[in-house]
């Protein structure tokens, strides 16, 4: 049976929980002022709360009688709104990064009783699908604001396990709504007017969803539909857009808008996460574009954890509400919307109890465009196409050098590069894919069939110079 | 190396040499410019290429060619020829 949540706000724009020491039991859908206020743009239309409402409540009540919604919208409104949706029909919302076809096929195993939700054509997955622009834009009908229970789980996030199966993490509507407001707090949030979120990084990932869905919810500003990345559709999106904008992006689209000189009128301040920016480019964003460069330190277990403002300085302010510990080589968070204590993936020097220092992540751990992988995984992934004896995927540097991608070394004779690729491309993101990858007779295993690092640094250096030479 | 396909005019062809070179250098693929099937997807299928390969490939486009691409074009990066064509329609430089 199909059930909708009836619980509603008294009225718009009333405070409908009073704020207790203790977390309160539901927190609202929503806080702005009145459902006349703007929640969404799309190119220069202004989309209201209660146009929004109405679709939520519209949509909410045909959602499928099942328990998972898989939100593969790729339009930021029509995100929202099924995120809404399903929300308020108690469904839990999956959240996967990568569409690739292995990784999909194994989400839809893993949850049968799923249903997709999506705005375009999805050929990779075998779910029952659901046009959510078929069910957005009702003239009529409720648009109250609902009250969701703080313990639902609103949705599941998804991180590459070092078993080559995507790891979950519920994520409870309570840590979403406290990670929102930590996210205020600090950005100091309360002294600004209203503003709109425009992401170059996909809702369906962690920071994606902090930033340009439950910021806008939960601070009353209004998110931009659209999904654009190239220089010149984020031009165009701000010009277009008739309020001003933060811009929440990563250090790979903000370099390309830098080297652009892209012009970027009504912004009014920059975000940037998923991998460090350098100082730098913090300081030469600022000066182009006259904005506050910020940044945020997270994961997608946690949600953000920590906040820097990068041209003053290298370190990181941990969120007010959460506390750091460091033991043996491993740091630890907790409180807040972190809940228990959770172990880092990497490696932090504590310089006191609220500050501290990001010295890169663990070594199995690759993080490319936000994404993130263990090298055990990879490898394991490689190991499995057919025609490869050997082989090991390599990060020069820890992607800090080059073009932040990885590369790898393959023993396959008789094999292709094309065919090992196009095998690679249905195991694993596409964002991990090789960059190069080179064909080699050999890996430097040591005697117990290790590769140690060191060795491995010492012959790629070569392998890289050869490559060069024979190219010319 | 293979030759060019006899399809349209020479400097179509230089273009399209061009391009595919670009296209191997700006995302260090491992593959020969000429092995690049002008008519074959360059994303999704084909050499399947993602998002930040576009943005890749739009910042490689403006610097030389002086073209700005957008979303809207799409179509452009179809394959190596509909890029080809939509170059030397756009080009400043």
């Amino acid at each position: 049976m199909r059930s909708i949540d009836s619980q509603i706000a008294p009225a718009p724009g009333r405070r409908a929980y009073t704020r207790a020491r203790s977390t309160p039991a539901v927190y609202p859908l929503l806080t702005h002022d009145s459902p006349t206020c703007t929640i969404a743009w799309r190119q220069d239309r202004a989309y209201s709360v209660q146009e929004f409402l109405r679709s939520v409540w519209a949509l909410a009540s045909q959602l499928p009688a099942k328990q998972y919604a898989l939100n593969l919208c790729r339009d930021r409104y029509h995100f929202a709104v099924g995120f809404a949706a399903a929300l308020v029909a108690r469904h839990i919302s999956l959240l996967p990064t990568c569409r690739a076809a292995e990784p999909s096929q194994q989400l839809s195993q893993r949850y049968p009783d799923a249903y997709v939700l999506t705005d375009h054509d999805e050929t990779e997955i075998t779910l029952p699908q659901l046009r959510i622009t078929e069910h957005v834009g009702g003239a009529s009908g409720a648009s109250g604001i609902p009250l969701i229970p703080t313990d639902r789980i609103a949705a599941i996030a998804f991180t590459s396990g070092s078993s080559g199966f995507p790891r979950a993490h519920a994520k409870s509507w309570g840590s979403l709504v406290l990670g929102a407001k930590a996210l205020g707090r600090q950005f100091d949030l309360s002294s600004h007017p209203a503003r709109t979120a425009v992401g170059t990084v996909p809702a369906q990932h962690m920071y994606g969803l902090e930033t340009t869905v439950m910021l806008p919810l939960q601070w009353g500003w209004s998110l931009h539909a659209g999904n654009s990345i190239l220089p010149a559709d984020i031009r165009t999106d701000l010009e277009q857009l008739g309020s001003p904008a933060w811009l929440m992006t990563t250090p790979i689209h903000l370099n390309a808008y830098l080297s652009e000189r892209t012009m970027l009128p009504g912004l009014e301040g920059i975000i940037s996460a998923t991998m460090p920016l350098a100082r730098s480019v913090a300081q030469e964003a600022e000066h182009l574009w006259h904005v506050p460069v910020h940044e945020i330190y997270g994961c997608t277990e946690g949600g953000m954890l920590a906040s820097r403002h990068t041209a003053d300085g290298d370190l990181w302010t941990l969120c007010h509400e959460l506390r750091m510990k460091h033991e043996r080589d491993t740091t630890s968070v907790m409180g807040g919307h972190v809940g228990a204590w959770l172990q880092l993936t990497d490696r932090i020097s504590m310089q006191n109890s609220r500050e501290f220092l990001l010295l890169g992540p663990n070594y199995d751990l690759v993080k490319v465009a936000g994404k993130r992988a263990s090298l055990a995984a990879l490898n394991t992934a490689l190991s499995r196409v057919n025609g490869v004896l050997d082989g090991t995927f390599y990060w020069p540097d820890q992607g800090r050098s080059g073009n932040g991608r990885l590369s790898a070394f393959v023993v396959a004779p008789g094999v292709t590069p094309a065919a090992i690729l196009a095998d690679l491309r249905k195991r694993i993101d596409p964002v991990f894919l090789p960059r190069p990858m080179y064909l080699v007779p050999t890996l430097p295993r040591n005697a117990t069939g290790k590769l140690p690092h060191e060795q491995l640094e010492t012959f790629a250096d070569r392998v890289r110079h050869s490559a060069r030479h024979l190219r010319g | 190396m293979a030759p060019p396909l006899e399809t349209g005019s020479s400097t179509q062809n230089e273009l399209e040499q061009d391009l595919a070179r670009l296209i191997v250098e700006s995302l260090r693929l491992e593959v020969l410019p000429a092995s690049i099937d002008p008519s074959a997807a360059l994303f999704g299928e084909g050499l399947g290429l993602d998002s930040i390969d576009m943005l890749e490939i739009a910042l490689a486009l403006s610097k030389r060619y002086g073209v700005e691409l957008r979303s809207e074009n799409r179509a452009a990066l179809a394959s190596l020829r509909a890029l080809t064509a939509h170059i030397a329609q756009h080009r400043t430089r």
